[in-house]
């Protein structure tokens, strides 16, 4: 059904795994396979949490840049408008944006390597855990873009923006004590706990969530 | 070195800096503490990267003093017009599309930290202090600080810091948010260029406008609308690397 996805359920939670080992990048395969999942599967799942994670030592590298300046590119030549370039691409942002419409919890299991839109995605889930090790961040300013997948909106409403300015423009990346610290995400444990204490936590916020608790 | 009101001006490489001098303590004088259409003139420059605004000497800013209050509210429409013209000064330095940090050392009070909060970031010295003694007065905040402090804390310490104007130091201003970082030296000038360039080096103009847009389109903007224009914004840069791979 999927090739860089792998959805299943147990114990209904439903689990999303970014699989496209080693780094789970974010293919345009990977945009699309993501929507027919938010749009088509999530839909018709009888799931009581969504635990997202990724296979292997990392979460995700986050968006392949070559795929999307291609497809940037060649919709410019197509249409000359960057208005119905963007339209198209802005698509991503409402669909990882759409986690939120959910009536269940979404948590974030992040291991290793979470960083550009894979960073962004975990933004848009109600709850982040991160291994010990974990390197977050949006990189995109250092190579000569912004963060265009929701980040520059949630950021400075999750944090403060004095703190989302410097993430943003400085593009370092940084340690999940120094998250936790923000106020970014809400656990850290040792990276081989990750996804078992997802499922912990998934389990105990099922139980009376709804999703008016949603803030941001 | 260029002059307006209290204000100095001057660059460092691509940083401006915004110096309040006035005596001691920079007291403000009137709430134009520098004329909107310098300030325009000053950042309407394709080279700046940032923005740093300090006071002179061993002082942020006290902020008005009692006696120029006094002098300014004997015309009231003089006065209407004088703090709605300081209001438009730090709306527009907090809608500027390129980094600004308050450097801040000593006192920093009411005008004084209503400039600070229209600032992107706040960077202290040890010996910083923070207050609103407005309320001492029977007056309070008029340049938009309660509405500013309200979005950047929350309701929580403003009560506080507005009703019974208590004074925070820079490790409990630092503690509940109000600051973003502590400078060891003791001139917070050092910490904050040395972090304004660090946001700013090896970003072109347009990234930097770009990002500061779209992080405040997060504050004046729907969400809809703030996630159309990053997108855009997104691929307007992309392009540019696209176009410069293949010459």
């Amino acid at each position: 059904m999927f090739k860089v996805l792998k959805w299943y359920v147990k114990k209904d939670i439903g689990f999303l795994e970014l699989n496209s080992p080693p780094s789970n990048s974010m293919s345009s395969m990977f945009f699309e396979e993501f929507y027919w999942w938010r749009t088509e599967i999530i839909s018709k799942s009888d799931v009581k949490a969504l635990i997202i994670y990724g296979n292997g030592r990392h979460f995700s590298s986050g968006a392949v840049i070559g795929d999307l300046l291609g497809i940037i590119s060649r919709s410019y030549n197509q249409h000359g408008d960057i208005k119905k370039v963007s339209e198209f691409l802005n698509i991503n942002s409402h669909v990882f944006y759409s986690l939120k419409d959910l009536k269940i919890p979404v948590v974030a299991a992040v291991r290793g390597v979470c960083i550009g839109s894979a960073f962004e995605l975990a933004l848009c889930t109600d709850y982040i855990v991160c291994g010990e090790k974990a390197v977050l961040g949006l990189p995109e300013t250092s190579f000569g873009l912004i963060p265009g997948c929701t980040g520059t909106y949630l950021l400075p409403r999750i944090t403060r923006k004095s703190i989302a300015m410097e993430i943003i423009l400085s593009g370092s990346t940084f340690s999940p004590q120094q998250a936790l610290e923000w106020e970014i995400i809400q656990k850290i444990v040792p990276a081989k706990d990750t996804l078992e204490f997802a499922i912990h936590i998934a389990e105990k916020l099922s139980k009376n969530f709804t999703k008016e608790l949603r803030t941001v | 070195m260029t002059k307006s009101n209290i204000s100095n001006w001057e660059k460092i490489g691509n940083i401006g800096i915004l110096t309040l001098s006035n005596g001691k303590e920079n007291y403000l004088i009137e709430p134009e503490f520098v004329k909107l259409t310098d300030l325009q003139k000053w950042t309407d420059d394709t080279e700046l990267k940032g923005v740093i605004i300090r006071g002179l000497g061993r002082n942020f800013s006290a902020g008005a003093s009692i006696n120029d209050l006094i002098n300014l509210a004997r015309d009231n429409s003089q006065l209407s017009q004088k703090i709605e013209a300081g209001k438009q000064i730090l709306d527009f330095i907090e809608d500027l599309n390129i980094p600004v940090v308050a450097s801040i050392n000593g006192v920093c009070f009411g005008g004084g930290l209503e400039i600070a909060l229209a600032c992107h970031m706040r960077i202290a010295s040890e010996n910083a202090l923070f207050a609103f003694p407005e309320t001492n007065l029977g007056l309070i905040p008029g340049l938009g600080g309660i509405y500013r402090i309200t979005q950047l804390l929350g309701n929580h310490y403003v009560y506080e810091l507005v009703l019974e104007a208590d004074m925070l130091n820079a490790t409990n201003a630092k503690e509940i948010g109000l600051i973003d970082y502590i400078s060891e030296t003791k001139d917070a000038f050092e910490l904050s260029h040395f972090k304004i360039k660090n946001l700013t080096n090896d970003r072109s103009k347009e990234v930097i406008c770009s990002a500061m847009q779209a992080i405040r389109n997060a504050e004046t903007m729907n969400r809809v609308d703030a996630l159309k224009i990053e997108t855009e914004l997104f691929c307007k840069l992309a392009l540019k690397i696209k176009i410069h791979q293949q010459e």
